[in-house]
């Protein structure tokens, strides 16, 4: 275990940053000069790191779980990071003790946590307590009619829009949406808030974004009128409706039920979603000889790590289990089989013609799709617009073309030169936005501050 | 704009009528859920709007773009691409941490052959500066190059020609018709070096047609080898309409001793300057009028503000001597003139004269006598540009510097001048500075900071700490200190990752 620290290279050190700035600083703390007291034992890496203050930093090496205590609300913060890195250039530096020989401050958050995980042990071995069936459905039933006043309001709120007119909108308060947004989550229906909230930020002048206002708005009926029928729906199409609409599935449920497939899986994209006090890594799959796709979600709290960090360009053996679904993309990681491989491209490139096609087949099986990952063999190119304003494309050997989201693509344009490259991109009916750039053999990720390396 | 999105926009309250057809399949599935057509119009309106939206997104074709339209290929890069180790680094430095190691970075990453990693291209072509623009050429290679053209990256554009133009392109007389001003610029030094007659010749061409600041800008870029050649082309550019631009003709030909110009300048330089015979300089200051014959020879007439014009002139004067010639004339060798004219009332004047003179025609034995006069003034408003300091500074002999450099850390004193000098500093200087440091002698934390990026790392011990003492409390200079540690660190770990 105590390997898994000393084996993170820089590139997965940068990786955990919460952004670029966070790591460059950690990277600045990355020297023994900065920290005093460092150590290891088969527990965790420890140092307190000089500054202004004194911050006391730990990393536990079991699931890299970390603790400082400067007030910074990134997570992992420089220190931290400053502390990995070193651990992956300098691991001599940090001098070995016993197990239970760490300094106070470390010993007793670990063994604070030990405990807490053999109380959570013994309650295990205990037995489970029986389930008490009838409280679930009855459970069950009251989340259910919750939700289903959450979607009656919705419609009611629905049918108002469309009665008194989208040219209304733009004069309404964005706190309309934010209320009926609230409402949902009090019935027990994120996701539907979700969508509500996502539809606020569309409303615009002109007539495309009332274009887009109103299909979004017609997904959403379609959604509401999907719910009330759900009974009468296909299992899957049952189970993405109720997802769609903000039911989750245990993880113990999905290992139960789901669907499990055995592979070589290379990570095409990770990205990283920062919802304040909650952090999301969307990372897609691609088995090499099953050709499935599969995309992993892993959320954190503001304080806990990721169980598992995937870099794009990796490659690892594991039998996935897929939720249940009209279309099976969603999975977690059952079992790994094997380590962490370096650098692969992705091994299922498509056409342009063959990613429509293949989007336009997956909005048959989930018309709420919004958007679906591809990987391309593309050059980039450049077109005006009808209002005179260049826009890029990606554009295959057939010389079929996707205009790219945005209008900045700098390290993209620099990665491909003018060559072919192999571009990871999503694809959402109107736009690519693209993620991971393939070339030379690198997988360089291009979203943001929110990127991975 | 459809109808569906039309009464959708005005709304149902405001649109009579039954909802109109989406026109795709979903109108005839809709009609199947049997709703009333008058009371579940907004119903109606969304489930088929729905529904339209869905076939919309996957009916989408692909648009087809033209040969033209893509971009055309880089050519391939020489140099190999830096680790991501030391891509790390370099993105630490252009984002800022550590910016002081980015001139070392890339000097080093020159000599090793190795350029940025394609991925920091954007944010190395937003570095400012022609001078940090200049260091980071090498380092863009064929890749940087392509994308500050294809950004339309104004500030590269000497950066943004088709090749990097070490030799005269065929197409030469074509390039400075049509080129843009820095390219043009850019040719004309490449030229100038190659073949310096064609490139007088091009120049003498359109030299009337040049805007003025252009005109002088040629004019000074005409370069250090000037040779007898040049003189009728300047000497006739000393009549043109622009007074900057006459000047720097002028100054131009101060460069060229035979011609009429030089030795006017020089003769009434002269006159300003002899030794009495008690072996004191002699010095006299240009009248109170400017007279347009000053003109003619370079000097310039408006003084800067806080200077006297007759010292200005004076100055100017004085830097049109050769400094050999200087001594021929007075008879003395420049550390005795230097000495003279320390101590002289007209010492700023004098100084600057002798130090611009040194600047322009070269002098080595002039280069030490001057530093120590300028650093040890103390005459209130004496002083020299760091610039300048530089410069002279630059010119000294190694051993030369590292005395004086040395004497500067044994008394603390002066230490403004270390500004001055270019890294690395000479070992022996650096080992003093560190026990000087490790003294934590007070009002050194400038130099400590200055010193990060400077000191040999072969001068440094494996291990660099500055432990406090007990019972001291914290001060300005630890921060320093470790600043200095930390970037000392860096600087190993990047000489670690561009070792090969």
């Amino acid at each position: 275990m105590r390997e898994r620290v000393a084996q993170l290279t820089a590139a997965e050190v940068t990786a955990l940053s919460p952004d670029a700035a966070a790591a460059a600083a950690g990277l600045k703390l990355a020297k023994k000069g900065a920290f005093r007291g460092l150590g290891k034992s088969g527990r965790a890496y420890f140092g307190e790191c000089l500054g202004s203050a004194v911050y006391r930093t730990q990393i536990a090496v079991a699931d890299l779980t970390t603790k400082c205590t400067c007030p910074s609300r990134k997570v992992p913060c420089k220190h931290v990071l400053g502390l990995l890195y070193l651990a992956a250039d300098a691991n001599d530096a940090f001098q070995t003790v016993p197990d239970g020989g760490e300094p106070e401050w470390v010993k007793s958050v670990l063994d604070k946590r030990a405990a807490a995980a053999q109380r959570k042990q013994a309650r295990a071995s205990a037995g489970a307590k029986p389930v008490d069936r009838a409280a679930q459905e009855k459970r069950a039933e009251r989340r259910h009619d919750n939700v289903l006043a959450g979607v009656e309001q919705l419609d009611v709120w629905l049918l108002d829009r469309v009665r008194s007119g989208l040219g209304r909108l733009l004069q309404e308060p964005l706190s309309s949406f934010e209320e009926q947004a609230r409402r949902l989550v009090d019935a027990q229906a994120p996701g539907l808030a979700s969508r509500v909230r996502s539809i606020a930020a569309r409303v615009g002048p002109g007539e495309i974004a009332s274009e887009r206002v109103l299909g979004e708005l017609g997904t959403l009926a379609l959604l509401t009128h999907a719910y009330r029928r759900l009974d009468a729906l296909p299992a899957g199409l049952r189970h993405d409706v109720r997802r769609l609409v903000g039911f989750t599935f245990d993880r113990s449920d999905v290992l139960a039920h789901g669907d499990f497939v055995e592979d070589e899986w290379v990570v095409v994209s990770s990205t990283f979603v920062d919802e304040g006090h909650f952090r999301l890594q969307r990372s897609h799959l691609s088995g090499v000889a099953t050709a499935r796709t599969a995309l992993l979600l892993q959320g954190a709290g503001s304080t806990a790590r990721f169980d598992d960090v995937l870099l794009p360009g990796t490659a690892f053996r594991a039998r996935l289990a897929f939720y249940p679904s009209a279309r099976p993309e969603r999975a977690l990681i059952a079992e790994r089989l094997g380590a962490t491989t370096e650098a692969r491209t992705p091994p299922h490139v498509t056409s342009i013609e063959g990613a429509l096609d293949a989007f336009s087949r997956a909005l048959a099986q989930d018309p709420w799709l919004r958007r679906l990952l591809f990987v391309l063999d593309v050059r980039i190119a450049r077109r005006k617009d009808r209002n005179g304003d260049t826009r890029v494309y990606a554009v295959d050997p057939d010389r079929k073309a996707l205009r790219l989201r945005g209008r900045e693509h700098h390290v993209l344009l620099a990665l491909s030169g003018g060559h072919p490259l192999l571009l990871a991109g999503q694809w959402n009916g109107f736009e690519l936005e693209p993620l991971v750039a393939y070339a030379d053999g690198r997988a360089v990720p291009l979203v943001g501050e929110e990127m991975l390396a | 704009m459809s109808e569906l999105l039309r009464m959708a926009i005005l709304g149902t309250g405001q649109s009579a009528g039954p909802v109109p057809a989406s026109e795709t399949g979903m109108d005839a599935l809709v009609a199947k859920l049997g709703l009333d057509a008058s009371r579940d119009r907004e119903r109606e309106l969304l489930l088929r709007a729905g529904g339209a939206f869905v076939m919309r997104c996957a009916g989408v074709l692909a648009e087809t773009l033209n040969e033209d339209e893509l971009i055309a290929e880089a050519p391939a890069d020489e140099r190999r691409r830096a680790s991501a180790r030391l891509g790390d680094m370099l993105r630490s430095m252009l984002l800022g941490e550590y910016d002081e190691v980015l001139p070392e970075a890339l000097a080093g990453m020159d000599r090793a052959g190795v350029r940025l990693p394609e991925e920091l291209l954007p944010l190395a072509l937003d570095q400012r500066g022609a001078e940090s623009r200049a260091r980071l050429l090498g380092a863009l290679g064929e890749r940087g190059r392509f994308l500050a053209r294809e950004d339309g990256r104004e500030a590269w554009s000497w950066a943004r020609s088709d090749d990097v133009l070490d030799a005269v392109p065929e197409d030469a007389e074509r390039r400075w018709d049509e080129g843009t001003v820095p390219e043009r610029e850019r040719l004309f030094a490449v030229l100038r070096r190659a073949e310096p007659g064609r490139a007088r010749a091009l120049l003498e061409a359109t030299f009337k047609s040049e805007k003025p600041e252009q005109r002088k800008r040629f004019i000074d870029a005409l370069g250090p080898e000037l040779a007898a050649d040049d003189a009728p082309f300047l000497e006739s550019v000393t009549r043109d309409r622009s007074q900057s631009v006459r000047i720097a003709a002028a100054r131009a030909l101060w460069r060229l001793p035979e011609t009429e110009t030089a030795r006017a300048v020089r003769a009434r330089a002269e006159q300003h300057l002899t030794r009495s015979d008690h072996g004191e300089l002699d010095v006299t200051l240009p009248p109170e009028s400017f007279d347009e014959a000053l003109e003619a020879l370079g000097v310039v007439a408006t003084p800067p503000a806080g200077v006297g014009p007759r010292q200005f002139w004076l100055a100017q004067l004085l830097s049109a001597l050769p400094p050999d010639r200087v001594a021929e004339h007075l008879r003395l060798d420049a550390p005795g003139i230097v000495a003279l004219a320390r101590s002289h009332d007209l010492a700023q004047a004098l100084l600057e004269g002798f130090t611009s003179a040194l600047f322009r025609f070269g002098g080595g034995a002039w280069a030490a006598p001057l530093w120590d006069a300028w650093v040890e003034r103390e005459a209130p408003h004496s002083f020299l540009e760091p610039e300048l300091l530089a410069h002279l500074t630059e010119r000294l002999p190694p051993a030369a510097l590292e005395a004086r450099l040395l004497a500067c850390v044994r008394s603390l004193s002066h230490l403004e001048v270390f500004a001055a000098v270019q890294a690395p500093w000479p070992e022996a200087v650096a080992r003093a500075l560190l026990s000087r440091f490790a003294e934590r002698a007070h009002g050194i934390s400038p130099l400590v900071y200055l010193s990060a990026s400077r000191l040999p790392l072969s001068a440094l011990p494996a291990e660099l700490s500055f432990p406090r003492p007990p019972d001291t409390p914290r001060e300005s200079i630890d921060a320093a200190l470790e600043h200095l540690t930390l970037v000392v660190d860096f600087r190993r770990r990047l000489q670690k990752e561009l070792s090969p």
